[in-house]
């Protein structure tokens, strides 16, 4: 797993920009530590009690989107290369050389030189007189440079190193290292985040805020530019989470089957109602104390910790709980 | 819905962190010995108590004795408040002694100090908000029966000393309702646990009378006694909480306490209007309201007002 790079992100408060306090750096923390957490014969139970709910599981799904990306291994640059090789020549691609050089392109097809197998991205147009028709040939450890995009296909004759419109600086420097071509390309379910729509939309997608580097403000965004939520993305979007609104309708057999790394709950409604439905993922129950179901929900989970403890060693990075919390985590055996 | 901000969201921490609860003791000796004696006129009914006569004449009691030790209103005004009708609990009296002799000399005692208390024009609880309020330029003040809100609104802005009060509910103190200074009256035990774990005020104060047990104190909510501090497959962490500041128990505690429980009046009776329970009719003195009968999933249900 690489290295994650630190968060660096700021808020918006009265027209003025504030470091990401240190509840919220905690909660993103809580989300990176199960990345390298394994539920193969047990699952992390992580429950929070905290004063107010506010901004708690989306803070924790960005953890786990982040770690999730940085902890893609060398498996997915294949699978993506791969892919590439199955496009139609004349799709229209960008071409990610570094998080701030995006080209457009349009791929020519594989090739094999060498030995070697690569796919050939053209980025300018060809001129009789002038020629052009500038080519990258990308091989394996270079794929996931390369992402299908909506553009025309048409070409300039030259191209900036950067192409701001294709660009998300926001994305790569929440990303780190890790490369936010993956991010858009593919759908997964990394977690699901199961609460109160309204809430959740509020702080996800209309909360902006910005990445800031030596004093200046350096990218603007919102959450979800990085969290991908299903139910907020349009079109042909990737996604990367999946959000199930506590409500009378179950979380669909999609959501249940396919999230890949935990389950965040926020709330004791949703947790009380549907925790039981993703028996094998980690779980992280975010409860404020002042929710009507709160005593419930304590219960629950103190019944569970009585009879369900794994005696399993784990790493727990995070080693303290927020002011007016309480952390209670365990391995809890998988059924 | 409102929804909380990051900066909002902070501050709730940094209130959490820094809140203290202080405990505050008013006395008055006839209010005590009418909620000891009510108290054990009910116990001595045992199951009694749970006949027609008693409800009628129990209820109204324990509403207004529920009142002077709750509501910051001088004595007189919480006792209109409640509603009373006298001359209908003395014909109750006066019917005990034909029906349950042995309790009527315990009645008629209670009827009359609290007849007397009611014509009061001072409460205990006073003294201590006004020093509060000249402390800190304006306060909080959160009570246990909200039907009494608007009464304590009233004559907070009506006193000079008390102008810069505000009532605010329980509800508000959900959400992200801040203030600087929040004055609870009666016992930590009366109001909802979050109101002085997840505080929305650094400083409150909780004005009771010193007879009502008050245990209450921050602590942790799960279980972690299962396993030595090295046990390595869990981990348990309590944040910053409130701390609480000065006495937690009265000074000169001699007479046994109160429960706060023991003080609360009965709920109101719910009936489903158009047929009710045959046989069912509703005590004198009780306030009916129309309200809806929500069934909620796991086999609960709730009243919610029609309203």
């Amino acid at each position: 797993m690489s290295e994650l790079a630190p968060v660096n992100l700021h808020f918006e408060d009265s027209g003025e920009w504030y470091s990401l306090p240190e509840w919220a750096e905690y909660f993103i923390g809580v989300g990176k530590q199960l990345a390298s957490a394994d539920h193969s014969t047990s699952r992390i139970v992580t429950a929070i009690v905290v004063p107010t709910r506010a901004y708690c599981a989306a803070f924790v799904s960005l953890g786990m989107v982040i770690s999730d990306a940085a902890a893609r291994d060398h498996s997915s640059a294949a699978a993506h290369f791969e892919k590439l090789f199955d496009l139609p020549a004349g799709t229209p691609v960008i071409l990610r050389q570094t998080p701030r050089k995006v080209l457009k392109g349009v791929l020519q097809g594989q090739e094999e030189y060498n030995g070697k197998l690569y796919v050939r991205v053209q980025v300018q147009s060809r001129d009789s007189q002038t020629g052009g028709g500038l080519t990258h040939l990308i091989d394996e450890s270079r794929a996931l440079q390369v992402q299908p995009a909506k553009h025309s296909g048409k070409l300039p004759k030259k191209q900036g190193a950067e192409n701001k419109r294709f660009a998300n600086s926001f994305v790569d420097g929440l990303l780190g290292e890790a490369d936010p071509v993956h991010l858009g390309l593919r759908s997964k379910l990394v977690c699901a985040i199961v609460g109160k729509k309204n809430a959740l939309e509020h702080e996800i997608r209309q909360t902006p805020l910005a990445l800031h580097a030596n004093g200046d403000r350096r990218a603007e965004g919102q959450l979800q530019d990085v969290l991908r939520v299903d139910r907020f993305v349009s079109g042909q979007q990737s996604y990367r989470s999946a959000l199930v609104p506590v409500g009378s309708s179950p979380p669909s057999g999609d959501v249940t089957s396919k999230v890949e790394m935990g389950v965040v709950f926020d709330g004791a409604a949703g947790f009380l109602k549907w925790g039981s439905m993703w028996p094998d993922r980690h779980q992280i129950i975010i409860l404020d104390r002042t929710e009507l179901y709160f005593d419930d929900a304590i219960s629950a989970i103190n019944s569970r910790f009585s009879q369900n403890r794994a005696d399993a060693e784990f790493p727990l990075v995070v080693s303290a709980a927020p002011s007016g919390g309480e952390v209670l985590a365990f391995r809890e055996a998988i059924p | 819905m409102k929804h909380v901000s990051i900066g909002s969201a902070t501050s709730v921490y940094e209130t959490v962190s820094k809140c203290e609860i202080t405990r505050h003791w008013v006395d008055h000796a006839v209010l005590a010995d009418v909620s000891r004696s009510l108290r054990s006129l009910a116990q001595s009914l045992d199951s009694e108590a749970e006949e027609e006569f008693w409800q009628r004449v129990l209820g109204p009691l324990r509403r207004l004795a529920f009142a002077l030790c709750s509501t910051p209103l001088p004595f007189d005004r919480a006792a209109a408040a409640a509603c009373i009708d006298w001359d209908k609990l003395h014909r109750q009296v006066r019917l005990c002694q034909q029906l349950y002799p042995d309790s009527h000399a315990a009645l008629a005692s209670l009827v009359q100090k609290l007849q007397s208390l009611s014509a009061e024009t001072g409460t205990p609880f006073t003294a201590p908000l006004e020093s509060l309020h000249a402390e800190s330029g304006g306060l909080s003040v959160v009570l246990r029966n909200p039907r009494m809100n608007q009464a304590v609104a009233a004559y907070f802005a009506a006193s000079a000393a008390l102008r810069n009060a505000t009532v605010v509910s329980a509800r508000q103190l959900r959400e992200a309702h801040l203030c600087d200074v929040l004055v609870a009256i009666g016992p930590c035990g009366w109001f909802p646990d979050y109101m002085f774990s997840a505080p929305r005020a650094a400083q409150i104060h909780v004005v009771s009378f010193r007879w009502i047990r008050d245990p209450w104190k921050p602590g942790p909510v799960f279980l972690n006694g299962a396993g030595s501090a090295a046990d390595k497959s869990r981990k348990h962490y309590v944040g910053a909480l409130p701390q609480l500041r000065g006495q937690t128990v009265p000074p000169n505690q001699t007479l046994p306490d109160l429960q706060p429980l023991d003080l609360l009046p009965p709920l109101p009776p719910f009936g489903k209007a158009g047929s009710r329970i045959p046989g069912w009719q509703p005590i004198a003195g009780d306030e009916t309201l129309p309200a809806r009968l929500c069934h909620l999933s796991g086999g609960r249900a709730v009243f919610v007002s029609a309203d």
